[in-house]
């Protein structure tokens, strides 16, 4: 099935009686280096292929903010480098809350495919926002431009390695499906191997997601809340998810 | 005994003060979270063991010896200067070593290789008790 993008949002609605409000706005940062994205493909169950002209995208990584605001979806070329940011907002607050995952399972069944071109006069520009998810993600970047042509100074590596910098967002992106309330804002370095350390802290607890650089060492995540600490190793998305929702629960 | 004065780097200094206050370079800009105005545990994790960094501990400099302004510009990259207390590590069964006029190493806390769950917990101590004294200007 083929339609246009600006279509998605009426099209979902003619599926459902009860999913109104639905919205759907997309907008691209940096398009012109975008070739293909691939959309929705795990969340939705369905996907949205956007063609612009420019270098191909293989990968990408879809992450819902909050549910007033809509997800937002970041674009990350096959080699790591941040490529691109663009914004969906879907206003599914059935879907977002799970309450009838059943009934969003079989409207989302069928695969929606849409194209576009980058110079659409509909399609709107968007400045990256200051929201957790978004500043985490920023900060991810940022890692990866430190040090511009330099590979590391005196304290280590400059950059992280492109294993760390791919595993970092999976995880992060991957675990913003799974939290209750959004994350929140963190703090992410690269360490002396070229590992990433992202950091949340709160006076009542924290929690470290440790990333090696290579993948010879396994990811893991330390929790501390008062005297209780320790390591969850084998860190994924669902630990993450857990730690970070009782971080900010408590 | 022997005539000959040993170099700075193998001399003995005697244990520093517990009123001694030390520097720590915030060498990356993680380690300084902007968003809670604080020191991140990140600058206080010992780096590679195999590559035999920080053998002797993390890396800390004598703050009497030091103007800020010098000290930053002695890295070719610093995000940030955070002052410790010898005597509040004390407390928390580390040590400062000094092992040069200037310089010393804060010990007790192991490679993350050797008990990640101890040197995450000290680094996290080290974090908290970390007062933020200098950082760059916001772009």
């Amino acid at each position: 099935m083929i339609t246009t993008l600006d279509t998605i949002g009426k099209t979902i609605n003619n599926r459902s009686d009860s999913l109104q409000n639905t919205k759907v706005i997309f907008a691209l940062w940096e398009a012109k280096k975008i070739n293909t994205l691939k959309l929705f493909k795990d969340y939705f169950n369905a996907s949205v292929t956007v063609s612009l002209t420019g270098s191909h995208i293989q990968h990408y990584w879809g992450l819902r903010t909050s549910v007033s605001s809509g997800p937002d979806f970041l674009f990350s070329s096959p080699e790591g480098s941040w490529i691109g940011e663009a914004k969906i907002t879907v206003n599914f607050d059935k879907f977002y809350q799970r309450v009838n995952s059943a009934l969003v399972n079989r409207l989302f069944s069928e695969r929606i495919t849409t194209t576009f071109t980058a110079n659409r006069p509909e399609v709107e520009w968007l400045m990256p926002k200051e929201s957790p998810i978004t500043a985490l993600l920023s900060d991810l970047r940022d890692l990866m431009k430190e040090g511009g042509e330099d590979e590391e100074d005196e304290y280590g590596a400059l950059r992280p390695t492109s294993h760390a910098f791919r595993t970092a967002l999976n995880l992060i992106i991957e675990a913003s499906f799974l939290l209750m309330d959004g994350y929140l804002f963190g703090c992410a370095s690269t360490d002396s191997e070229g590992g990433i350390r992202i950091e949340w802290f709160k006076t009542t607890g924290e929690i470290r997601l440790v990333i090696p650089a290579s993948k010879e060492k396994e990811p893991y995540i330390y929790y501390e809340f008062g005297e209780k600490y320790g390591v969850d190793r084998q860190a994924n998305a669902d630990k993450l998810a857990r730690w970070i929702n009782r971080l900010t629960n408590i | 005994m022997t005539d000959t004065p040993l170099p700075p780097s193998e001399a003995v200094f005697p244990p520093l003060p517990c009123s001694t206050i030390v520097l720590r370079a915030l060498l990356r800009a993680g380690h300084f979270d902007k968003h809670n105005n604080r020191v991140t545990a990140a600058a206080f994790v010992r780096r590679s063991k195999e590559k035999g960094l920080d053998s002797k501990g993390l890396s800390v400099d004598l703050a009497e010896k030091w103007t800020l302004d010098e000290y930053r510009g002695s890295f070719n990259r610093c995000y940030g200067i955070a002052t410790l207390h010898v005597g509040y590590i004390r407390d928390e069964e580390m040590d400062v070593i000094q092992d040069a006029p200037r310089h010393g190493n804060i010990t007790g806390v192991p490679y993350s290789e050797d008990d990640e769950v101890k040197a995450e917990r000290l680094a996290g101590i080290l974090a908290n008790m970390a007062r933020p004294v200098w950082s760059p200007p916001a772009a």
